[in-house]
Order: structure tokens, then sequence, then C-alpha cells
């Protein structure tokens, strides 16, 4: 069976989309494994991550997503394992998944660094269970070129098996070759890939956001996997924010406090996607009733309305099964600009 | 020289001598009008008008400074402009006066506080009191002394009133003069910088010429002290009051349910309930109380009786009596056998009795002469619509000789009279005699109600209360090492600690470190467990995901550690987390809340309700001032709407009431022993069936920012 390490040198660059792309043009039957989980889903009583769960979904996978991870807090895998059980569990996880599947897809931690004091950072696992490593970089031209080139001077192993990267999210291709031609055609191991930024993909859901915030869902639990593509803090008056030209746009979400009924009732009207009511304040009833009749959900957080602005301003939209356009788009970007061929080889 | 005594308040409404500093020529200065009221009120003690042009006022000689006033006067009404009052109270207070009333404004209510607080520090360094500032001055018929810049002619009667506002208070002497209710006092409070309503109660508490205490009130200043005052006072004659800021909810932190909930109104409305006060919607409603309550006598028991010639008009009045909470009487054999006679053949003798509309005086004075002599009925509602029947004369002639028999009898009666000339003429005749005569169903028998109201609560037993046992010195210890940790709130194995103190029972609970720990702490105290986060940063638990519940093994317990952390961190990264809180899962119950805290106005008071969605949406919580009765507690219980649930519904067992007192009773203790805990919060409480007990939960508790100072 073929293991291929995906990682990468910093957060949030994409690597479980770009898993789930290079799965989708995979011919054969694959496995998924996430040693160090990060994204927590934690449903009747079990604790597992939401990448496992997604790929576990897509794709039909044979095992359940809790055991796809060895946990996600440092204190609870010293606690269950050592380094050598660690390397040896990962060891039977792999002899367990050659049994049926011909490629097993390991998701390293969040970036490079991540899990070394457990054994599970990218090139211990690497180490462990062997397999061909891939690194995925993105985000703005200077970000990926500092990381390919720090990775190519400062931790390139001519010796290691490494497959190439692929660079994903990038702006404005032709730009970005044409300014770094020269560096690139430098590097000392292959670009696999570029995958153009989609900014479809980068808008989160009401279902991201309600999540992230750990919210409770006042109404219209059905209709969270929206895309928000405006966010607005109602702190002004509504006939203020009823000028407000972003308030005009669609697929708007709008952030303020429970006791704000007119900022409610004029996004509402508005057509929002969903409202975030901070501080623990619940509106009138008549007002909830309204939101429920009008189907747009309606959130409550603890947090103030500034720290709820912070977290969505830092958060990372996550794909979910629910969202079949955002996986189609993925498959169709991996599949249009990834030589994936050099990877099954 | 200075003393610490404090004068008797009845030297407020009953001074030897009055001193009106001020006091001026010219009609259209308040100096004027107070001097002009005082001679014209008939006061009979010496008035020493002050000024220092000297001279002569409405015949009064006025001295030029108050040291020259031939005999200490009692009271100085104090009516200059605010930047002289200082330099006069000192005068005052060197002179001896024992009260200063100050008609001048521009103090606290302007933000002049620090000088209004030196002018009454001032005066209790001399043993002098001080009414206001900002007031209108006060009036008291035991003296005849109208020392106010009101209208003239006030009717003498025996509603007292304290107002806080000047300007209602003038006009309320406008309208109860119109309404033919005549007052033994009226004391304007103002800023209430020193005296304030709790000590005016203990002057008309004893008045023999007041028989009902009318209080408008904005703001409280001492209510551990007013709580103290009306209970004493209702015990002995009605207190009605109307308190404006119904809306406006209390400036409290929401760090509790309990502080959430408490609004400054709903607290108010229990308290004055507990009190034994009757709490008017408006300021109509409250001037028929008054009216109806001043002078009725009381019930000796609950059976009411209607007498009236329409049938429409008892059914409103039978719904009216549902409302005001007035009991019909129901021996329908008695009722026919005394009233068959009476009401003719299509009449009715339920209660109801209808006499028909061709019901004349001589079959209402029999129906009322019935009643008025049956010791089953202890009220009677008699209402008329008007029929050609009776004439103005006959109506007037007979409703007064009844109600005076009533009086003489010492039975309630009210009368309701429907109609068109004929009416209006008798009622207004019957007003002017002060006969509690009426226009329309519902606002004849509001009054009875309120009357029926304070009945009760004089019958009810006064209970003396003391403590429940609880152990002091561990509950300072527990301070003393929240204290020592800079910390205002317990954590939660010192809440723990905490309950076992007061002899409450919890779930079993360990903290842990670390995953290793908790799941050896789960296997001791046997699954399913509950894991919660303990942190000084987090006091929501339930809210950021910091609580996991029924965790029947190892693995669901290392899964529920990650996850709270995870949640907790999420809610706020730099959280401190001290570990988390591995408890005995117990059986399910009813879910309550039980939270102490300390109001701003009324010191400790105690919240009951049902918890979870109970307690968060339907918001159906009692509350009490400390300390409580185990009856008041109990009242408590049964207040709130949902407490059929507690009896047990749809199968369901009774569940274990007196285990709820008992808690009510116990957090209370906490919460007056020890003012520092700001506020105590267990929820949930679990109850279980009747005799089974209850357990605690969980319990939050909140310190003061500085330490005990009691």
């Amino acid at each position: 069976m073929k293991k291929l390490i995906v990682s990468s040198l910093e957060r949030d660059v994409g690597k479980t989309s770009l898993i789930l792309g290079l799965a989708g043009s995979y011919p054969g039957k694959f496995a998924y494994l996430k040693p160090f989980g990060d994204r927590l889903v934690y449903h009747e009583k079990k604790l597992w991550d939401h990448d496992a769960q997604l790929m576990g979904s897509l794709f039909d996978l044979q095992h359940s997503p809790a055991e796809m991870s060895l946990g996600f807090d440092h204190s609870k895998i010293k606690f269950q394992y050592d380094h050598s059980t660690i390397q040896t569990t990962l060891k039977a996880m792999a002899e367990k998944y050659q049994q049926s599947n011909d490629l097993l897809i390991v998701e390293t931690g969040r970036d490079l660094a991540r899990g070394t004091a457990l054994h599970l950072d990218a090139l211990s696992i690497c180490k462990s269970m062997g397999g061909t490593q891939v690194l995925v970089v993105g985000g703005i031209h200077d970000r990926i070129m500092d990381d390919l080139l720090f990775f190519d001077r400062h931790l390139y192993l001519q010796d290691h098996n490494f497959a190439g990267v692929i660079l994903n999210k990038v702006k404005d291709i032709p730009e970005f070759l044409k300014e770094f031609h020269k560096e690139l055609d430098s590097l000392k191991f292959p670009i696999l890939g570029i995958i153009p930024y989609a900014a479809e993909l980068s808008s989160p859901t009401v279902r991201n956001i309600a999540e992230t915030l750990s919210a409770k869902v006042l109404t219209a639990e059905t209709n969270l996997d929206v895309d928000v593509r405006e966010i607005l803090v109602g702190a002004m008056s509504a006939d203020a924010v009823l000028r407000l030209e972003k308030f005009k746009h669609r697929e708007k979400l709008i952030i303020t406090s429970g006791d704000r009924s007119d900022m409610i009732l004029a996004a509402i009207n508005a057509e929002c996607v969903g409202i975030v009511l901070t501080n623990n304040i619940l509106p009138p009833p008549n007002i909830i009733a309204l939101v429920s009749e009008k189907n747009v959900p309606l959130m409550i957080v603890q947090n103030d309305t500034f720290q709820i602005a912070k977290k969505i301003d830092m958060m990372v939209p996550l794909i979910n099964a629910e969202n079949p356009d955002k996986i189609d788009l993925i498959k169709k970007l991996v599949k249009e600009n990834v030589k994936t061929e050099l990877l099954w080889a | 020289m200075t003393t610490n005594s404090t004068p008797n308040i009845k030297a407020l409404f009953q001074p030897e001598s009055i001193a009106v500093i001020g006091a001026s020529s010219s009609p259209n200065k308040i100096g004027y009008k107070i001097l002009s009221n005082i001679v014209s009120s008939g006061y009979e003690g010496l008035i020493y008008p002050v000024n220092p042009k000297g001279g002569e006022i409405l015949g009064c000689k006025v001295v030029t400074q108050l040291s020259d006033t031939e005999t200490i006067p009692d009271v100085a009404v104090v009516a200059v402009p605010a930047s002289l009052v200082f330099d006069v109270v000192k005068d005052c207070a060197h002179r001896g006066v024992k009260f200063a009333t100050i008609i001048s404004s521009g103090f606290s209510e302007v933000g002049n506080l620090e000088e209004e607080r030196n002018i009454v520090k001032y005066a209790r360094q001399y043993g002098m009191r001080i009414l206001g500032p900002n007031i209108f001055g006060h009036y008291s018929a035991a003296v005849s002394l109208n020392a106010t810049f009101g209208p003239k002619d006030i009717p003498t009667g025996n509603v007292a009133i304290i107002t806080q506002s000047g300007a209602l208070g003038v006009a309320m002497i406008g309208k109860t003069a119109v309404q033919k209710i005549g007052l033994s006092a009226i004391i304007s409070v103002g800023n209430k910088a020193d005296l304030d309503e709790s000590e005016l109660f203990d002057y008309l508490r004893d008045d023999p010429g007041t028989h009902a205490i009318f209080m408008y009130i904005e703001g409280i200043r001492n209510g551990g002290r007013l709580i103290e005052s009306l209970k004493k006072t209702t015990r002995i004659k009605p207190v009605i009051v109307i308190k404006s800021g119904r809306s406006k909810r209390g400036a409290i932190a929401a760090a509790s349910h309990t502080g959430s909930l408490a609004g400054s109104d709903e607290i108010f409305d229990a308290i004055m309930k507990q009190c034994g006060v009757l709490r008017a919607e408006n300021i109509q409603e409250a001037l028929d109380w008054c009216k109806y309550i001043s002078t009725s006598p009381l019930p000796s028991g609950e059976n009411t009786l209607i007498i009236t010639n329409g049938g429409g008009v008892g059914v409103l009045a039978t719904d009216a009596c549902e409302k005001f909470q007035v009991s019909l009487y129901d021996d329908k054999q008695r009722l026919q056998h005394d009233y068959s006679a009476i009401t003719h053949g299509f009449g009715s003798t339920k209660n109801p009795i209808d006499l028909t509309g061709d019901a004349t005086v001589q079959e209402y004075t029999s129906a009322l002469g019935t009643a008025l002599n049956d010791e089953n009925i202890h009220a009677v509602i008699s209402l008329y619509c008007e029929t050609a029947m009776m004439t103005s004369e006959g109506l007037i002639e007979m409703i007064h000789r009844q109600n005076l028999q009533y009086q003489n009898k010492n039975k309630p009666v009210i009368f309701t009279l429907f109609g068109g000339h004929v009416t209006e003429v008798a009622v207004q005749k019957l007003l002017e005699h002060r006969v509690p005569v009426y226009t329309e169903v519902y606002e004849s028998i509001s009054p009875l109600g309120a009357l029926f109201r304070f009945y009760r609560y004089r019958e009810k037993a006064e209970e003396m209360i003391s403590d429940p046992g609880i152990n002091v010195e561990q509950i300072q210890n527990i301070i003393s090492t929240v204290r020592k940790d800079n910390r205002q709130f317990l954590l939660a194995n010192e809440g723990q600690m905490l309950l076992q103190a007061i002899g409450m029972t919890g779930p079993k609970s360990k903290i842990a470190k670390s995953i290793g720990e908790a799941v050896q702490m789960a296997n001791e105290i046997g699954y399913p467990v509950v894991m919660k986060v303990v942190s000084r940063d987090i006091i929501h638990k339930s809210d950021v995901g910091g609580v996991l519940l029924n965790l029947d093994n190892g693995d669901e317990v290392m899964d529920a550690y990650q996850t709270i952390i995870h949640n907790c961190k999420s809610y706020k990264r730099d959280a401190v987390i001290d570990g988390i809180e591995i408890v005995e899962q117990v059986p399910k119950g009813t879910e309550v809340i039980i939270g102490a805290r300390q109001d701003e106005n009324f010191g400790p008071v105690i919240m009951f309700g049902l918890g979870g969605i109970y307690v968060e949406v339907m918001k159906d919580v009692s509350f009490r001032a400390l300390p409580v009765s185990s009856s008041e507690a109990r009242l408590m219980v049964k207040e709130i709407r949902s407490f059929p649930l507690l009896l047990g519904v749809r199968g369901e067992n009774r569940k274990d009431i007196d285990g709820i007192v008992d808690a009510i009773i116990k957090v209370g203790a906490v919460s007056r022993q020890f003012p520092e805990i700001t506020d105590i919060e267990i929820n949930p409480i679990m109850v279980y069936d009747k005799g089974s007990g209850v357990k605690a939960i969980d319990v939050r508790v909140l310190l003061s920012k500085s330490e005990r100072n009691d």
C-alpha cells in the first residue's frame, strides 16, 4: 500500500481541501488518517476530527472517524502512549488499512512542527510509517515563496522520500509565475501543481460560524449551510445600518446584541443569512418568533461583540459534506491543476 | 455643642413652634406662601418668620436672625436659595432646632451630592434632623399645620401621604380634596438626604388620626430599614404604595441568574408583598384604595355577598371578585332561606342576590339588613342600576343609613351605582359624606380586594425567625482562602465545601489536573460521571461547553476532557483552567434554582425558581428579602407558576417541598451572615420525591471586592 503524507509548513493552507481533491481523483481504494487531530467534533460522548469525519462521509471510508486520530491534546496522547507505542500504533493502523486499501493518505498536524513533542510531527510520521511526503504551501505570493525557499534551503533532504510541493490558493497565477520563475526553477524538488484561489471556498457557512463560536442556534437549524460573504457588526442605529452599502449585499451575517430588536428586525427585512446575538441576551419572544418565521438562523453566544467579531475574523472556513458545490469545485480544481499521475505512480 | 441624640419624630408632626427661614412679604415668594399656609391653617403653636429685613408679615413679627426667637423652634422651614442653605442649617443646628425641612432645591437632584452630605453631617452632629431638601413641605392635621407651599385648604381626614415627588405631592393634595379623601398628614421627602420613609412611619404607625398610609416612592435609600418599618406598620394599619420605574431594570451585573433576574422592580414588588404592603398600579387605584380602606372596618372573615338589581352587573361583579381575590359566600341553601322572601319570582337567591329591576328601597334595605345581621357574611357589595323605582333622595337616604349601620357593626360594605342623573346626584351627595360609592364595578371591588389582602396579612401569625445552624467558622475559612488568592469567587471544590458547611448534600466530586487524574478519579467515584471546567475565567460553564454529562467509561472521560479544554479555550483563549471537576452523576429529579444576593437597595434577598428553561426563558421565579421564615419560604415555592410540577402532575409523585424550604432557609442564612458573599446560587438543585430530599448539583459563589465590614 502506498502512503502519502500530506503536510504543510504553516497552518490553514488548505491541506484537507487538497486531500479531498486528490482523493476524488484517485482511481483505487484509499484510507485516511489524521494522527494528531485538531478540529474537534464531540458527538454522543465521542470525539473525532472534523476532517476525518468529512473524508469518511464523502468517500464512504471503512473506518469510523474516531479511529482515524490518536488524540487532540498532548496530555491525552501522553497518557495513553509513549514514543515506542506511538510508532507501533501508527504501524498497526497502517497494517490494518492495508488489508482493503491500496493508498493511505495521512494528514499531519496543522504545521510542520505540530506534534513534535509526541513524535507526531510530519517528519516523525514519515519516519515511523514510511511513505511519500507532499508539502502544501499557500496564501499570498510572498508567503508561498518564503515557505518554498525556506524548505528548499533548510529542510529539504535529498534522501528523504519527498514527492514535491503543491501550491494552493494562489491568486493571479500568471503574475506569480512571471515574478518568481527564477526562484521556482531553482528549487531542488518538483512542483506538483498550482491551484488557483477560489473566492467561493473562502466563505464560511453559517454552520461554520455557529460551530466556531459554540453558538446556541435558536431558529432555522435546517438553514445553516448557506455561505456568508459579508459580516456586519450592528452597533449603530438601525437607520444608520440600513444606509450602509454592505447592508444591501446578499449573504450577509449580522452580529448584534439580543436587546437590539430594531437591528434584528432590520437584518431579517434585509434578508440576511444569519444573526449572531452576543452577550447571551435573548431577544423578546415575539422577535424570536418572527425570525423563525423568516427561517433565518438566530444564534446566541456568551462572548461580547468585539470577541465574536475577532473570532470570526480569525476563523478558517471548513468544508462540510453539506456543501456539495464546494466539494465539486475542489475536485475540479485539483483535477485540472495537480499532476496527480506523478503521485499515484 | 454637639450631641448624638435624635429628636423624637413627633416634634416634626406636632411642633410647639416653627420658624420659617426665608419668610417673605412678597406673595409670589415661596417663603410667603409657606408662612401664609401656616398662619391660615389654624396652627396654634409659635410662628417665627425669619428675615434679615425684620418687620411683620401676615401679622407675625419677623425676627432678623434665628437666635432672636423667644423659644427654640422645634421645626425650621428653610426656604432660601441653595447657596445659603448650609449656613442656615448651621444656624439652626447651633440654635438647637430639632428638624429642618429644606424646601430649597439644587442639591443631589442636580448632582450637588457633596453639599447635601455635608449639610446632613453637620446637622447630625448637633442632633438635628433634615427633611428634604427639594421638598414642598409637610402638613400635619394633628396640630393643623400646613407648612407647605401647596394648596391652602387641605381637607382633614385619616389618610397620610408620603411622597418623593414634590409636584405630584402638591397635585395629590388637590386630587384628594376633589375625591373627598381627607388627610391626616402629607410629607414630602424629596432627596431623602436624612429622614426617609422609615422614620416617618415610626410616627404615622402610632398616630391615631392616620388610618391608612399612601406612599409614592421613586427610589429607596435604606431598604433594610424600610422593610423593618413597613413590617411593623402593616401589622397595625394599611400601607398603599405606588412606585415609579416599574419597567426599569436595576443596574445589576448578570454574573448570576439571580442577578440577571433580579430587576429592581421585581424585587420591590416581592418585598412589598412580603411586608404586607398594598401596591397599586396607578395613582387613581391607590386613591380609590385609600378612600375605602381608611374608612371601612376590617372584615372578620372572607365571605362576601353581592346584592344587585341587575343580573348582568352581578356577573360583572362576580368576575371582578375573582380578579381581586374577593371570596363569595356560597351556602346556597342558607341564601335561599334568607333571601327568597325578598327576591321576586324571577330573581335569584344565589350569590349575587338578584332583587331584579323592580327592587325598591325597602327591598334593598331588607336585603342589606339581612346580610348585616348574618354572622356568616363578612362583607357586602351592593350594586344598583338606575330604575324608576327609586328617587335620588330615597337612594341617598337608604345608602347613607345602611352605610352607618354597617360601620357601627364593623362590617365592610361597598356601593356601586350605575345610571344617569338620579344616580349622579346620589353619588355626589354620598361622596360628600364620605360614603364609599363608586360608579364602576371593577373600580369598587378593587378596593375591597385590597382590604381583604390587608386583612389576610394581619391574620397571618407573625413568626419568629431564627437562622439554622451553619458552620460559620468553616465558611469564614473558605472566604479567607479565596481572599488570599485574590479572587472574588469560589472554585468548585470551595463551593462544595461551603455546601457541606451549611449541611446540604451534593454529589461526590474531585478535581483533576490532568487527563490521567480525570480517568482515575472517575473510576474511583464510579460511573456515570459529569465533568465540569474549573476556571476563574468561566462563570457560565454550560454555555461555553464546559460541562459534559453522562460519561460512562474512561474513553468517554478522555474525550470529554479534551473537548472541555478545547471549548473553554475557544471561548477565552487565555482562560486559566484550574482543572476539571469530576462529579458523580446523581439521579434525575426536578431541577430548581435557589439564589441569594446582596441587593443594592434591600440588602440580602433570595430567589427561588424551577431550573432549566423555567428560569432562563420563563423567568418563573419568586423573591423575598431576608430573613424568611419557613412559611414565607413555602409561600415563595407556591408562588411560582410552575408550582404544580412540584406537587406532582400526570402521575408524578409530589416532590420534597420541605427539602426545598430547608435549602432556601440555609442559603438565606449564608447570605445574611456573610454580607461579603454578594451572590450565592445553587443551580440546579435536584429535588426528589417527598421525603427523599434534595441534592445541590452546582453552586456559584461571588464575593464583594472589599472584605466584610459589617
